[in-house]
């Protein structure tokens, strides 16, 4: 039987279960699932599953990997690694549909919701409560909780607050053959491996949550935003790294470059930046009203040190939302500046920005592509924007080189190739510059006890096996002898 | 049994995991020769237990088969520190009293520790993923360890994570490590983030009466009203304890740890005192050091005098009923029971001590010990022997009934671990 034919068939069991109007097998009707937010890593699904009901999701599943055929779980599709695409054939499970929110405990702080939820939908319920949830991620308006869950993102306020994973407090996940697995729960240190902190953040690679239960912080009681123009680059990343040891630890400190900063004032969200500015830092304190104000004016202090040419504090609300908006559009801001771009998601030690940052120039330099950064500054999060035009002969190959080079370098400086964008089928080749074969083997011992029959999102995250001694595990039974 | 690679064995006394006796006693100089020997017990099928300083030796169930104890206290020391990436980098084997002095030097701290008696080490810490009080403040090993080294049970070195705090690459492998309790690898090194020293510490005493739990002071786990105040730490001890800290001389207590800067402590202090008024108790406030004492004496004295440590968690909705039923419980004579419950986390120590000089029998405590558990599990949580003789320990499962998860937890120890030799028995659901 062909891999079309075993798609097909599977696709007519969940149709029985399912209903006709929960898949999708058009070919036109497909080609809208074919990529994420990364229109370079484009594959047409075999066919789509969009349940409206929790329970429907094992029953598709058990289908599915019945017949053999891979399912890929999608949210928004807002990722940016080809994460939520189903290559060879294998079949999508669209959650849009389940994006209820199903219950809410002020008093224990958490809310339980289905993953199609948004997360903004989660934060603007956390809010009608006085509460807060902390991952948002800069496409917070469309993506889903449970992509936020698969990829453990991030976003402007891990800095202090943490990402994803430290606000999950229990799932519901369907894994591999439609089985139904609790993991986590409402008390703390239940006994046993961590396996909820290894299920955040795989991908999709391990099972899909069906039900996500999220922690809720007491809103901060005042914020302080200080916006901070710089004529050189340096001196901001400088002053990032001073804020923190001076003992400061802001909400969220945000860096864009001159050409980010080009980029953003010609998109929706002006703020009126001088055109000349080297960089513009963003920093947020929050906390109790009593020494915010002294926190702030330390902050300004340290930056006044480092040659700051404006530092201005948000005048109410509406000011502070204009300079977070600006920020957080900046991605979709490039295309005001270059036809293209690729986007990286490199983590470094703080302490290593200026160097760094001066690598990443001479690499866009060397490969002939301009170069704008946006960046978690806080977290030693560099988002390069490598802008290129398509139409030019190699430009993407060198694009994409570039971007290579850069992640190499964050690696050199022991970070990571990927900070919350996830690996997806975007970054599995570079996942051997930071891991060894041995590490690489040992991820895939810990997805082999999941999913033996790699059925979920196969291809994604791990880089393709080679012929070779690798793996741990030695046959049980050959042991040559006791003590 | 001391060749192929096992270089000279430390005999030593005291290596017993509980009532077992290693064959040997072996202290790594290195990780190449911790490698070295858990690659050798591998091939030979060697049952090995990973030692730091004994602090937390006690925990989880009496193992399986014993053949050596693998010492990592020669493995100590701070390998790298950047104060401004807030990260550190330090062997298994360090005390954490000696990493907190190296942090404490350039204004950070660890704010971690473990509720054990004093000499835990950092490796000690991550493999039994031990949370404090200040958990509400601070979080626990697995929030805030980024990357680990490990040896692997076939003696294959193996890094994860690494020195970011964002880092979505592969799997969260750090994440599996802290708190396997030594049976998936042998924790070598770990980086952990640190955080800023506060400026000003404060402890805020709330004093009721002695009687039954205080239902104003319970009422604090769900109605929000400590969100205001914002301790680092909130656990309402028992009037027993109280007397023992020294914080009441017979009354509940309620102990808030308050940290940050100096105007912020002096508001968050102004509001305990409005909140102890609303609730009608008594307020005390013991300014830094001093108040750090009784923090010391809750994890650390409290842990070695005891005979019965047990941690106790629940759903924050299910602590109210809990504690008074833990109030009610009649110990057995001479057993004594003092108990600190954390408001914000749903976590209870219940520590248990037999008076006078006899070795008092512990076994008498698994009936009232059993219903406890049974207490929290229908509070949506478990109860776990953090320290206990090995008999009650095998009798009840320190850990307690395994719960749905724990076939997936069997499928990775089998893929890690093949021929079971890290640690086998003592970890949950007899892995």
């Amino acid at each position: 039987m062909t891999g079309g034919e075993r798609v097909a068939r599977a696709l007519a069991e969940v149709e029985t279960a399912l209903g006709t109007e929960a898949v999708v097998r058009s070919p036109g009707a497909l080609w809208a699932y074919s990529a994420d937010g990364n229109p370079d890593l484009a594959a047409r699904p075999g066919g789509v599953v969009l349940p409206s009901r929790r329970a429907d999701v094992a029953a598709a599943v058990a289908a599915l990997h019945r017949h053999g055929v891979p399912v890929v779980a999608r949210g928004a599709g807002t990722g940016l690694s080809g994460g939520a695409v189903a290559e060879e054939g294998g079949v999508l499970l669209d959650l849009a549909r389940l994006d209820r929110i199903l219950a809410v405990d002020e008093g224990e702080g958490w809310l339980r919701a289905e993953p199609g939820v948004t997360n903004l939908a989660v934060g603007r319920r956390a809010a009608g409560m006085g509460m807060f949830f902390a991952p948002d991620p800069s496409s917070q308006v469309a993506c889903t909780l449970g992509g936020n869950v698969a990829e453990n993102s991030g976003g402007g306020h891990c800095l202090k607050y943490g990402v994803t994973l430290q606000h999950v407090l229990a799932l519901e996940a369907v894994t591999a053959g439609g089985g139904t697995l609790s993991l986590g729960g409402l008390a703390a240190d239940l006994p046993g491996y961590d396996l909820l902190g290894l299920f955040v953040g795989s991908e999709g690679t391990l099972g899909v949550a069906t039900e996500v239960t999220v922690r809720l912080l007491p809103a901060p009681e005042a914020t302080r935003t200080v916006l901070m123009l710089f004529h050189r680059e340096e001196d901001a990343s400088e002053t990032v790294s001073e804020v923190i040891a001076a003992g400061i630890l802001p909400a969220a400190m945000e860096m864009m470059d001159n050409l980010a900063v080009a980029g953003v004032e010609r998109g929706p969200y002006r703020v009126g930046f001088p055109p000349d500015v080297g960089a513009v830092l963003l920093v947020e304190v929050d906390g109790l009203e009593a020494g915010l104000d002294e926190q702030a004016e330390r902050i300004a202090a340290i930056a006044r040190r480092r040659g700051v040419r404006e530092a201005r504090l948000a005048r109410d609300e509406g000011e502070r939302a204009l300079w977070w908006a600006n920020r957080k559009t900046a991605f979709g801001a490039m295309g005001n500046l270059a036809p293209a771009y690729l986007v990286q998601d490199g983590v470094i030690p703080r302490s290593r920005l200026v160097r760094v940052l001066r690598r990443v120039r001479e690499i866009a330099r060397t490969e002939g592509v301009r170069v704008a950064n946006v960046f978690h500054a806080g977290d030693g999060n560099l988002h390069p924007l490598i802008l290129y035009d398509p139409a030019e002969p190699g430009a993407a190959a060198r694009a994409r080189r570039a971007g290579a080079a850069m992640l190499r370098v964050c690696v050199d400086e022991g970070g990571s190739i990927t900070g919350e964008h996830g690996v997806g089928s975007e970054k599995r080749e570079e996942m051997a510059y930071q891991f060894t074969p041995a590490e690489l083997a040992l991820m895939r011992s810990v997805r082999d006890a999941w999913d033996p029959a790699g059925l979920w999102n196969p291809g994604k995250v791990l880089p393709p096996e080679r012929p070779g001694p690798t793996g741990t595990a030695v046959p049980s039974g050959s042991a040559d002898g006791g003590v | 049994m001391a060749s192929d690679g096992f270089r000279g064995p430390e005999v030593a006394g005291r290596a017993s995991v509980d009532d077992l006796a290693p064959a040997a006693l072996y202290a790594p100089a290195d990780e190449g020769e911790a490698a070295d020997l858990l690659r050798t017990a591998f091939r030979r099928g060697w049952a090995v237990v990973a030692r730091g300083s004994g602090s937390q030796m006690p925990l989880g169930n009496p193992p399986a088969r014993l053949d050596a104890v693998l010492s990592l206290a020669r493995l100590s020391g701070v390998t790298e520190y950047t104060p401004e990436d807030l990260v550190v980098e330090a062997f298994a084997g360090t005390p954490l009293s000696d990493l907190e002095a190296v942090l404490r030097a350039r204004g950070q701290t660890l704010g971690l520790s473990a509720v054990a008696p004093m000499g835990t080490t950092l490796g000690g810490l991550v493999a039994t993923g031990a949370a404090s009080p200040h958990r509400l403040g601070h979080g626990t090993p697995r929030d805030r360890v980024l990357g680990l080294s490990v040896v692997l049970a076939d003696g294959t070195r193996v890094r994860t994570g690494g020195k970011v705090v964002k880092n979505v690459a592969g799997y969260d492998l750090t994440r599996l490590f802290v708190g396997s309790l030594g049976t998936l690898g042998v924790i070598a090194r770990a980086v952990v983030r640190v955080r800023p020293l506060p400026r000003r510490t404060a402890l805020a005493i709330l004093r009721t009466e002695a009687g039954p739990p205080p239902s104003a002071l319970l009422a604090l786990a769900l109605d929000r009203a400590l969100d205001p105040v914002g301790p680092a730490a909130a656990e309402l001890v028992d009037p027993a304890l109280a007397h023992r800290l020294g914080v009441a001389a017979e009354a509940w207590a309620l102990l808030l740890a308050l940290e940050g800067d100096e105007a912020e402590v002096a508001e968050r202090l102004r509001r305990a005192r409005a909140l102890a008024d609303r609730r009608g108790a008594a307020i005390e406030v013991r300014e830094g050091a001093e108040g750090e004492a009784v923090w010391e004496a809750l994890c650390h004295a409290l842990p070695s005098e005891a005979g019965v440590q047990a941690r106790l968690s629940v759903r924050r909705r299910a602590l109210a009923q809990l504690t008074e039923v833990l109030a009610d419980v009649p110990w057995p004579e001479p057993w004594r029971a003092w108990m600190s419950v954390g408001l914000g986390t749903g976590v209870v120590r219940l520590w248990l001590a037999a008076g006078g000089p006899a070795v008092a029998d512990d076994l008498v405590l698994e009936a009232p010990l059993a219903a406890l558990r049974r207490a929290a599990q229908a509070g949506e949580g478990a109860l776990v022997l953090e320290r206990a003789s090995p008999a009650l320990r095998r009798r009840m499962d320190a850990w307690g009934p395994a719960r749905g998860d724990v076939a997936l937890m069997r499928a990775l120890k089998d893929r890690l671990d093949p021929r079971a030799v890290l640690a086998p028995g003592r970890f949950v659901g007899g892995i």
